[in-house]
């Protein structure tokens, strides 16, 4: 099995830099090149990712696209109306993200280190996203936790159906955090040396292809504005 | 030979409290160490100061001198330790920063600064060694308990380190796992390495021990050598025993009083099921040892009979519906800090409406006093350590008046003398309610359990552990 | 601040950050009115969390760096304009604590938290304020005419709007520091002496 990395995180970062500056201003064409590019990307990286993506991203657009949309400006329907537009427009940043979510926890935090982000800010993104899996999981425990303990939750007991979710997560945290902390040290982490990476993240011609291609989706768009 | 640690320490404190004291050994390369001792006897202490978390992440007060490689280990640049010493930690899932094999296997190398061909070199050796190379890829979380711990061994091979540490690394594993992690022990004694292992379970090290160093109460009360190990010096410092094949069940049978009838239960949950149903009667008097493979569905089948997940098919007596199966079952997680919720552990055991009930209080301090948690009352429940939180939730489930009492994994983890108080304790119980029990703790089980419910993919069977000892045994080994 | 306060206030951050997307899916129930509430129930939730933090992490540093981490988790999100919401969110929070040894006066965690959670609500207004009529007609003119667009973009910003949802995200950020405080005193501190039940 392959495990190189084919794009790195860093010329995926810039493409988002010049994604987000364009997204809200560009015109459809400028949209859909976006949009087709970032799913080129998401299936380079990770075929059944970007399926899915797409997948997504298609229903969606049915669905704004067949129901009139008169029906919804209003009510919570329009909330949602709205809200379903708001992701199909940042839809091609969502899958930019999709793709950085993936790199792995050390990828991360020698391409963050690489554009000089100080070693403790590195560690914490690194953790983040290493972590949110993490705590969905841990939601699903604490509900097992309050049925093995025939605990209910009900909207007349706010506070504590909030402590009962809460607490455990905090603690959880302080837990995690020690355990981690030893790993980590015990690991070096706090050595001081230049450190290295697994992976090689040196850039190669795709890299300088991605970078050029935003771009040029740049350039169009400037062009268009002036 | 030469000493490649060497220990002494007049003393240790954490600010008042003095954990270790008068604490003098040296090790030989390529020794075999195991540390033991009772809960709070200072030995995962011990082990801080030899991996250097004391003082980089604990502080504490030391009188005395730790060297290793003949170099006082304060003389160590910040984190430069860990090219000599491996570290492999208790808590399997927390201990990880990476999400996929290689690259938490190669984090130490890049911690390091160690040149890129180098260690992708390494990492694959690594791997190898351990015989995970097929587990490269895939994503940490979704690895079972013992291949994380092989991971986490793998990463100390990276740097080549000398000396392996282990805190408790088969707390959280069964029994098979347990076993397997001693046979990667033996490989890498074999090649060499000094091994230091704090550890309550002993049978599955008793063949590598080369010396063992038993602290009690922050002392050494002797360092043993392996002929040493004999079973009156097991007795004499409750210790867990050095070898399982010889234990006997001390259980009668249970009565004839038939208490619960469980019938054509399928195990399923989220895409897995077991073929097999699952069918079994409790009489009263009765604690019956559920075991079987790891993944085969023992703890999806205890959240089945106690309401947590729906039953699809089957029957049990004891409830129709799971509202009544939430209400009528106690049981007891195996990851036992998701079921506390309370202020203080007392609050955790005395529900407000049973604030005023004279009767509920009293057997609520008696068990708290049992289990040696008297003063820990005012504690919140997660501020206790592993042991405590564990005989916590078995105490909650005791407590809950039910029909049935569910423990998953009880005493994974506990030490000799805490073991035997859970065991007490659910002796106790089964007086008047059945208990289905969980575990890969055979100590445990020919302590309490009078029948065992062998799961296996060729087919489920009940049987009488007096009398079947072997048998059980061999079901341990082989899963069938 | 040692690596382990980084860690531990990162983790903290992940516990804000699904608290905050929880609350956000509960905004969907309140429709249209979801826009008042947006970030405030979060607001309301999330003060237990900057409580402990504070409390137990007493560090110069320590709430820049739990809003600097959402900055940046929103940024590789996609939503780079939060990066500088957030840093400005987390320097004032920083300021209104003021002295070092102010981390555990309750007092000070409150205004903290009440002045970079306001900052932290302003993002929504960015966000449409990025978006603009002309932005939504583009993206999908077979969907939106001019005035509809300005019908959406008028409930979202409209004067009265604005102050209604600033208003309400300052009450819900206090009502949050009365929450935090109780729950960290309930669960957290230990330097309460709690009555027991059992002698």
């Amino acid at each position: 099995m392959k495990t190189e990395i084919q794009i790195k995180p860093i010329s995926v970062g810039i493409l988002m830099i010049i994604y987000t500056s364009i997204v809200f201003f560009c015109t459809m064409p400028v949209y859909w090149l976006m949009l087709i590019f970032s799913f080129f990307l998401a299936a380079v990286v990770k075929r059944r990712k970007s399926i899915q993506l797409f997948a997504f991203y298609i229903i969606l657009f049915g669905l704004i696209n067949i129901v009139p949309s008169k029906y919804f400006l209003y009510g919570w329907l329009g909330a949602i109306y709205t809200m379903v537009l708001i992701v199909l427009k940042l839809f091609p940043l969502w899958t930019l993200s999709g793709i950085m979510s993936d790199f792995s926890t050390s990828t991360m935090i020698y391409s963050l280190r690489n554009i000089h982000l100080p070693n403790s800010l590195c560690i914490g993104v690194a953790i983040f996203f290493r972590f949110i899996p993490e705590y969905r999981e841990y939601l699903s425990e604490i509900r097992e936790g309050l049925k093995a303990r025939n605990i209910e939750i009900t909207v007349f007991r706010p506070i504590h159906s909030l402590e009962v979710y809460l607490v455990p997560m905090i603690y959880k945290a302080f837990e995690t955090g020690e355990t981690l902390s030893c790993a980590l040290i015990t690991k070096g982490i706090e050595y001081d040396c230049k450190k290295t990476s697994y992976q090689d993240l040196s850039f190669t011609w795709r890299d300088y292809a991605v970078i050029l291609v935003g771009l040029i989706l740049l350039g169009i768009t400037i062009c268009q504005k002036l | 030979m030469s000493k490649i640690i060497n220990v002494d320490i007049k003393k240790f404190s954490y600010s008042k409290e003095t954990i270790l004291k008068d604490i003098t050994f040296s090790v030989n390369k390529g020794e075999f160490i195991v540390i033991t001792g009772l809960s709070g006897c200072g030995k995962t202490s011990l082990l801080r100061l030899l991996n250097g978390l004391i003082p980089a992440l604990y502080d504490g007060n030391i009188i005395g001198q730790i060297s290793i490689l003949d170099k006082s280990i304060s003389d160590y640049k910040a984190g430069e330790i860990a090219k000599y010493v491996g570290n492999v930690f208790q808590n399997p899932n927390d201990q990880f920063f990476s999400k996929d094999v290689e690259n938490e296997v190669a984090l130490i190398g890049e911690n390091m600064g160690m040149e890129r061909n180098l260690l992708r070199r390494q990492v694959q050796n690594s791997l190898q060694e351990i015989g995970i190379s097929d587990l490269k890829t895939r994503k940490v979380r979704e690895l079972s308990g013992g291949q994380k711990q092989k991971v986490a061994i793998a990463s100390t091979l990276v740097f080549d380190s000398e000396i392996i540490l282990l805190d408790e690394p088969s707390a959280n594993l069964d029994y098979t796992s347990t076993n397997e992690l001693g046979r990667i022990l033996k490989h890498l004694k074999d090649c060499g390495k000094t091994i230091i292992i704090v550890e309550h379970r002993l049978s599955y090290l008793f063949q590598l021990i080369d010396r063992m160093i038993v602290l009690k109460e922050g002392k050494i009360e002797g360092i043993f050598s392996s002929k040493d190990l004999t079973s009156d010096l097991e007795q004499k410092n409750e210790l867990r025993s050095f070898n399982n094949n010889n234990l006997k069940s001390v259980m009668e049978y249970p009565d004839d009083n038939q208490m619960i009838r469980i019938e054509d239960v399928y195990i399923s949950n989220k895409g897995y099921s077991l073929k097999e149903p699952v069918n079994f009667t409790l009489n009263s008097g009765e604690c019956m040892a559920l075991i079987g493979d790891n993944g085969i569905g023992k703890t999806t089948l205890a959240k089945q009979l106690s309401g947590i997940i729906p039953l699809k098919k089957g029957n049990t007596s004891y409830s129709r519906s799971i509202k009544e199966r939430l209400s009528d079952v106690a049981i007891s997680l195996q990851n036992c800090s998701n079921m506390f919720f309370g202020e203080t552990v007392e609050k955790e055991l005395i529900p407000k409406d049973k604030i005023k009930d004279r009767k509920y209080l009293e057997e609520v301090k008696r068990y708290l006093v049992e289990m040696d948690l008297w003063n820990k009352r005012m504690l919140n429940p997660h501020d206790l350590s592993g042991g405590e939180k564990q005989r916590l939730a078995v105490i909650i489930a005791l407590l809950k008046n039910s029909k049935l009492v569910i423990l998953d994994e009880p005493t994974a983890g506990l030490d000799y003398r805490r073991m035997k108080l859970v065991a007490d304790a659910i002796r106790e119980k089964i007086k008047n309610t059945p208990v289905i029990l969980i575990t890969h703790d055979i100590e445990l089980i020919f302590k309490v359990c009078n029948t065992a419910y062998l799961l296996s993919k060729n087919g489920n069977k009940k049987m009488i552990i007096r009398g079947n000892e072997d048998k059980i045994l061999d079901f341990f080994k082989k899963g069938k | 601040m040692k690596l382990k306060d980084i860690v531990v206030v990162s983790l903290l951050g992940v516990v804000g950050f699904v608290v905050s997307l929880l609350s956000g899916m509960i905004t969907q129930v309140f429709g249209t009115y979801g826009i008042f509430v947006h970030v405030s129930i979060g607001s309301l939730l999330c003060a237990p969390v900057y409580f402990v933090m504070c409390h137990k992490i007493a560090k110069r540093g320590t709430i820049f760096i739990y809003y600097l981490l959402s900055g940046i988790i929103y940024a590789v999100m996609g939503f780079i304009p939060m990066l500088p919401i957030m840093l400005v969110a987390g320097i004032l929070g920083e300021a209104c604590i003021g002295g070092k040894d102010n981390y555990i006066n309750n007092g000070r965690i409150a205004i903290s938290y009440v002045v970079s959670q306001v900052i932290y609500a302003l993002h929504g207004f960015f966000f449409i304020l990025f978006l603009g009529v002309e932005g939504l007609v583009k993206t999908f003119p077979n969907l939106f005419t001019v005035e509809k667009a300005q019908m959406v973009k008028g409930i979202f910003f409209n004067p009265k709007n604005m102050v209604i949802i600033l208003l309400i995200e300052l009450i819900a950020s206090i009502l949050g520091t009365l929450l935090g405080k109780y729950i960290y005193n309930k669960f957290f501190n230990k330097s309460i002496t709690r009555a027991g039940i059992l002698s």
